[in-house]
C-alpha cells in the first residue's frame, strides 16, 4: 500500500470516527466535523510528510489545510460575534 | 487522455459537495435530538429541559393558608390588638405574594387559581380597608369619651359625622367580603383545604360590623336629635347632582352656607369617605360647588360631607361608583429592529382610560407593562424570544371602577436572531464586528501563510551524518526545496549555473542535502515541473533514458539503501556515492554546455 | 540504527490478492451495515426499536423473566394465576378473542391493559368492566419536562399496583373513569381543550385518574391509560423516574408472566426481524437453521473438492 492510500485511509476512518461519535451524541454539526477533519487532515499531512521529497498532493493538500486554516478563522469570528451578541 | 474525464467527474463531485455544505452554513447544526423529538404518541423527554416536579406540592399548602388568614386576622381587628392586626396583614400580604408568583410562574393566569388569586387580592385589601377603618373608629371612641366630658358638641357633631361615613364603609366592606366567598370556598373544596375558619371568619366580621352599628346609633342618640346640623343659626347643606357616576365623570356637589359670622370661603373642605378631598369653590349668594373626578374610586357607595372652619357640617351625602365595561384594542404587532412594537388603545364607552396599567402578555406570560397616556393609548417594544408566539394586551382594572378587558390575541412568529455570519449587512453594521471579523481572518491568513512556508526542523529524520569532500550545499537551495510547489517556475531559475560548479563546493554535512542539490540541479537541466515532490526513485524513474539516468540511479539507490534501509553510510557506498554524484553534477553540467 | 520496515512493505507479497480480500471487506461492511439496518427500526412501541421510541429495554427485562409471548389469544388457559400483559394494542379484538379474554380473568388470572384509545373501550366493556378510557389532551402543571405532554401521577390510596412507587412518569396521556383509581394526576391538571397547551378559563382544575383497577370474578383489570409509560425514554431510569420500577413491579408480580403479541404495536417491525424472531424464539426453527447451515458449509466443501480433483 503506498503512503498515499494509507493516509487517505486514515484520513477517512478518522471522519468516520467522528461521524460515530457525533451520532452517537445525536448531535451533528457542521461546524466542529470541520474543525476535527482539519485538525485530522494537520496530522496525517504531518506525519506523512518526508523532508526530502514532498509528493505533489501533500503540496496540494497543504494548500487544502492552508485555505482551512483561513476558513477556521472565520469559524471563531463567527463564535466570537455570536457571543457578543448575547 | 482518460485524465480529462475523471478530473472533470471529481470537480463536479466536489463542486456539489461544496455547494451542499455552503446550503448549510448558515445553521451548521445538522441533527440533534431535538430536531426529532415529537413523535405521534408521546414526545422524547430526554431532549426536554427538565422542570422540577411536584408543584401542586406548594400550591396546597399556600390555599390553605390564604384560606385560614382571614379568619385569624377578622379575630385580631375584632379584639383591637392593632399590633396584632399589622404582623397578621404583613404575613397575609407576603402569602398572598407567594400565590401571585406560583399563579404566573405556573402559567396559570387564566385559570380557575387565578379567580381565586383575585378573590384573595380583593380579601386582602377589604381586610386592610377593615384594619384601618376600626382603627380610626376606636380612636373616635376616644375622642368622643373626651369632647363629652369638655361639653364640645360641635366636635361630638364631627365625631358623629365620621362614625356615620366609617360605618357605611365597613357595612360595604362586609358586603364585598361576602362577595368573594363563593370563589374562596369552592376552590378550598376543590384543593380539600379546610373551609370551616374562613366561613367562622364571616360571622366574625358580621360581628364586627354590628359592633360599629351599635356603637354608631348610641352616638347619634346621644348627640341628641336637634344638634345634628350644628344649630339653626349656622347651616351648611350639600346636594349631589349627579348620584350615579361611572369612570371619568364629576361627582358634583352643590352647597349653601348660612351663617351669623362673617364668612371665610376657603375653609369650606369636602370629605369623600372620610378622607379630605379638597376645598369648596364659593360662588356668589354663598353657593358652594366642588368637582371631583371619579378615577381610582371603586365601584360602590361612596360618603360625602362637608365641614366649614372645623366645626359646621352637612348632612351625609353618598354616591354610587357604577362599573363600566372596558375596550383594549391592540394593533397588529410590528417587528421594528428586533423588538416587537405593540400599540393600542384603552378605552370606556365614552372616554379613554389614563394612566392605567396595561399588561402584554405573551403566551401567557407577562413580558411588559406600560402605562396608557392621557389619550388612554399605549406603545411598547418588548423582546420576545424568537418562535411562534400569541400576543395579547391585558387592563386587570385592579383600583378602577372598570371591568377589566383583554384584546385580541395575534398570532406572531419571531425569526432567529440573524446568525453573525459575515456576509450580512446587520453584523457587518457594528465595526467591532467587522474589526473581530478583519483580524480574525489577517491571523489566519497569517497562520497559513506560515504553515505553507516553514521548516520543520524537528522533522528532519535522522540521517546518516558523514563529511564529504568539496560539496557546497548552498543554503539558497536548501531553502528551494521544501517551497510548496505553487512556485515551480521560479525554482529552476533560482538555481544560477554555479550552484554546481565543483570548484565552488563545500563540504557538506549530509547526505540529503546532496541528494536535494542534486534533484534541483536535474530538475532545472531536464525542465521537470514540481522537483520538490520527486522522491529518489522518481527522479532515478525520469532520468533512466537519459546518459545521466545511470549515475543518478546509482546515486539514488546508494541513498535509499543508507537513509529508509537503515544501513548507513559505510566506507564502501560513501565513495560510491561521491562517485556517482559527482558523475551525475558533471554530465549534468555537459547537458548544459 | 535498526531498520524498521513499513506496514505497507508488508502488503507488497499480497498485492495480487489484495483486491478481493478489500471487495470481500467492503461486502462484509455493507452485509452487517444492512443487517443492522433492517434488524432495528423506528416504529413506536415496537420491541426492536432501541431508539427512544420503542419498548427495547421493556422486552429485554421481561425475557430477562422469562415471559412468554402470546401470539393468539385463543390460547388463553382458562383459570390460573397468570397476568397478561396487552400494551397498547391496534386494531379490533374479535368477540371470540374478548369471550376467550374474559374467561381467563374471571378465572383467576390478572390482565393488565395498557391503552391511550378510545377504540379499546369496546374490548373494555366486553369483559364487563366499567372503566372506560378517554382520549382527551391531558395537561397538568405537575411535570418533569418542560413540555404540556409530560404529566406526573401520584398513586392514590386505594392503589394496589406499584406500591412503593410515589410518582409515574407520563407522556402524552389519556385518562380512564370508573373503577378504583390507582394512580392519579395532581388536582393541578386540566383537560386542553383548545389545545393552546395553557390553562384557560373554561378548563377546570380535577384530578383525573390514569391507573384504574377493578375486579372481576377472582382475577383483576388494570387498565393504564397510557401506553408510553414503557417506551423506553420514560423507562431510562435518571432522577425521579421510578417508571422502570413501576413496570418492574408488573411484570415481577406474578411468577407466569404472559405478553400479548397478537394486537400489541410492540409486535410491529420489519419482516426481517420478525423472521429472525421466529427463528430465535422456537428451538425447532432454530435447529432447523443449524442443519441447514451445516448442510450448506457440507454441500460447499464437497463441490470445492470435486473441482480441485
Amino acid at each position: 500500500m503506498m503512503k498515499k492510500h494509507l493516509a487517505i485511509s486514515a484520513l477517512a476512518a478518522w471522519v468516520i470516527l467522528v461521524i460515530g461519535f457525533m451520532m452517537l451524541a445525536r448531535t451533528l454539526d457542521l461546524e466542529i466535523f470541520f474543525v476535527l477533519w482539519l485538525i485530522g487532515i494537520l496530522i496525517i499531512v504531518e506525519l506523512a510528510s518526508d523532508h526530502t521529497a514532498t509528493p505533489r498532493y501533500l503540496s496540494i493538500l497543504k494548500m487544502v489545510i492552508a485555505s482551512g486554516v483561513i476558513l477556521f478563522g472565520v469559524i471563531v469570528a463567527r463564535k466570537i460575534m455570536e457571543i457578543l451578541s448575547q | 487522455m482518460r485524465r480529462l474525464p475523471a478530473l472533470l467527474a471529481s470537480s463536479a463531485l466536489i463542486i456539489t459537495c461544496l455547494v451542499l455544505i455552503a446550503m448549510q452554513s448558515g445553521s451548521p447544526l445538522l441533527y440533534s435530538p431535538r430536531s426529532d423529538a415529537f413523535a405521534d404518541d408521546h414526545v422524547n423527554t430526554a431532549a426536554l429541559p427538565r422542570v422540577t416536579g411536584d408543584r401542586s406540592a406548594q400550591v396546597l399548602p399556600l390555599i390553605e393558608d390564604l384560606l385560614n388568614s382571614p379568619g385569624s386576622l377578622v379575630l385580631t381587628i375584632k379584639a383591637n390588638d392593632y399590633e396584632g392586626v399589622a404582623r397578621e396583614l404583613e404575613e397575609y400580604r407576603q402569602v398572598s405574594r407567594n400565590l401571585d408568583r406560583l399563579v404566573i410562574n405556573l402559567d396559570m393566569t387564566e385559570s380557575e387559581l387565578a379567580e381565586f388569586r383575585k378573590a384573595n387580592q380583593e380579601n386582602l385589601h377589604i381586610l386592610t380597608e377593615l384594619s384601618n377603618g376600626t382603627h380610626r373608629w376606636e380612636e373616635l371612641k376616644t375622642l368622643e369619651i373626651r369632647y363629652r366630658e369638655s361639653g364640645d358638641s360641635q366636635m361630638l357633631t364631627s365625631i358623629t359625622y365620621e362614625g356615620e361615613s366609617l360605618q357605611r364603609k365597613i357595612e360595604d366592606l362586609y358586603r364585598d367580603y361576602l362577595d368573594q366567598e363563593d370563589v374562596m370556598i369552592r376552590t378550598g373544596e376543590k384543593f380539600n383545604a379546610d373551609t370551616s375558619t374562613y366561613l367562622q371568619s364571616e360571622r366574625d366580621f358580621r360581628e364586627v360590623v354590628s359592633q360599629v352599628e351599635t356603637g354608631q346609633e348610641e352616638r347619634v342618640s346621644a348627640a341628641g336629635n336637634g344638634t345634628a346640623t350644628g344649630g339653626m343659626e349656622s347651616r351648611l347643606t350639600i346636594d349631589i347632582i349627579d348620584r350615579e357616576v361611572s369612570y371619568s365623570e364629576f361627582v358634583q356637589v352643590q352647597g349653601e352656607i348660612f351663617t351669623s359670622h362673617e364668612i371665610r370661603p376657603e375653609e369650606v373642605d369636602l370629605f369623600i369617605d372620610s378622607q379630605k378631598a379638597g376645598s369648596m369653590h364659593m360662588g356668589n349668594n354663598l353657593t358652594l360647588s366642588f368637582k371631583h373626578v371619579v378615577e381610582h374610586e371603586r365601584a360602590g357607595t361612596h360618603t360625602v360631607f362637608a365641614v366649614y372652619s372645623g366645626s359646621l357640617f352637612s348632612e351625609i351625602r353618598t354616591f354610587l361608583v357604577k362599573t363600566d365595561p372596558t375596550m383594549l384594542v391592540m394593533e397588529p404587532p410590528a417587528h421594528e429592529g428586533g423588538k416587537v412594537v405593540m400599540m393600542g388603545t384603552l378605552r370606556t364607552d365614552k372616554t379613554p382610560v389614563k394612566n392605567a396599567p396595561v399588561v402584554i402578555l405573551s403566551d401567557g406570560k407577562i413580558v411588559s407593562t406600560v402605562s396608557t397616556s392621557q389619550e388612554g393609548s399605549f406603545r411598547v417594544a418588548a423582546k420576545i424570544p424568537p418562535g411562534d408566539h400569541t400576543v395579547k394586551a391585558l387592563f386587570e382594572a385592579d383600583s378602577y371602577p372598570l371591568y377589566p378587558s383583554e384584546s385580541e390575541e395575534f398570532k406572531i412568529f419571531i425569526p432567529e436572531p440573524a446568525t453573525p455570519a459575515g456576509e450580512e449587512p446587520g453584523i457587518l453594521a457594528n465595526p467591532v464586528h467587522i474589526g473581530i471579523l478583519a483580524a480574525s481572518i489577517c491571523v489566519s491568513c497569517v497562520a497559513a501563510f506560515f504553515y505553507l512556508r516553514h521548516r520543520r526542523p524537528g522533522s528532519i529524520p535522522p540521517a546518516p551524518v558523514f563529511h564529504l569532500p568539496e560539496i557546497r550545499p548552498s543554503d539558497e537551495e536548501i531553502s528551494e526545496e521544501n517551497l510548496p510547489s505553487g512556485s515551480p517556475i521560479e525554482e529552476p531559475d533560482r538555481i544560477s549555473s554555479d550552484a554546481i560548479d565543483p570548484g565552488r563546493i563545500e563540504p557538506g554535512r549530509d547526505l540529503t542535502r546532496l541528494f536535494s542539490i542534486l534533484r534541483l540541479a536535474a530538475s532545472r537541466k531536464l525542465a521537470f515541473l514540481h522537483p520538490g515532490s520527486l522522491t529518489p526513485r522518481e527522479l532515478c524513474a525520469k532520468c533512466r533514458d537519459l546518459a545521466i539516468g545511470n549515475a543518478i540511479c546509482r546515486f539514488t539507490r546508494g541513498y535509499e539503501q543508507a537513509v529508509y534501509g537503515g544501513s548507513g553510510v559505510t566506507e564502501e557506498n560513501r565513495e560510491m556515492l561521491l562517485d556517482s554524484y559527482n558523475a551525475a553534477m558533471e554530465s549534468l553540467e555537459g547537458i548544459d554546455h | 540504527m535498526t531498520p524498521i520496515t513499513p506496514p505497507w512493505r508488508a502488503w507488497r507479497g499480497l498485492t495480487i490478492s489484495r483486491a478481493p480480500w478489500v471487495a470481500a471487506l467492503l461486502i462484509l461492511a455493507g452485509v452487517i451495515a444492512l443487517l443492522l439496518h433492517i434488524s432495528a427500526t423506528t416504529m413506536d412501541y415496537s420491541r426492536y426499536n432501541p431508539e427512544w421510541n420503542g419498548t427495547s429495554r421493556l422486552f429485554q427485562a421481561m425475557d430477562d423473566r422469562g415471559a412468554i409471548m402470546v401470539d393468539r389469544l385463543d390460547g388463553l388457559p382458562g383459570s390460573g394465576d397468570c397476568l397478561l400483559f396487552i400494551l397498547a394494542p391496534e386494531g379490533d379484538f374479535d368477540a371470540e378473542e374478548i369471550a376467550r379474554l374474559r374467561l381467563f380473568l374471571e378465572g383467576g388470572n390478572t390482565v393488565v391493559f395498557v391503552s391511550d384509545r378510545e377504540d379499546e373501550n369496546t374490548l373494555l366493556i366486553g369483559l364487563g368492566s366499567t372503566i372506560a378510557i378517554h382520549n382527551e389532551n391531558l395537561s397538568s402543571v405537575d411535570r418533569y419536562a418542560d413540555h404540556p405532554a409530560s404529566v406526573l401521577a401520584f398513586p392514590s390510596q386505594k392503589g394496589t399496583l406499584g406500591t412503593g412507587i410515589s410518582r409515574l412518569l407520563l407522556n402524552n396521556p389519556s385518562f380512564v373513569e370508573g373503577g378504583d383509581s390507582v394512580f392519579e394526576t395532581s388536582i393541578l391538571s386540566w383537560i386542553d381543550k383548545d389545545g393552546n397547551s395553557r390553562l384557560t378559563g373554561d378548563e377546570p382544575l380535577q384530578k383525573y385518574s390514569v391507573v384504574a383497577e377493578e375486579r372481576h370474578g377472582n382475577g383483576t383489570l388494570y387498565v393504564i391509560a397510557d401506553p408510553s409509560i414503557f417506551i423506553n425514554v420514560m423507562q431510562n431510569p435518571g432522577e425521579g423516574n421510578e417508571n422502570a420500577a413501576f413496570s418492574d413491579s408488573i411484570i415481577s408480580r406474578k411468577s407466569c408472566l404472559l405478553v400479548d403479541q397478537s394486537h400489541s404495536r410492540t409486535a410491529s417491525g420489519p419482516l426481517v426481524i420478525r423472521a429472525i424472531n421466529v427463528v430465535k424464539e422456537s428451538t425447532i426453527h432454530k435447529m432447523a437453521v443449524v442443519t441447514l447451515i451445516f448442510l450448506a458449509i457440507s454441500l460447499l466443501i464437497v463441490t470445492r473438492r470435486k473441482n480441485h480433483d
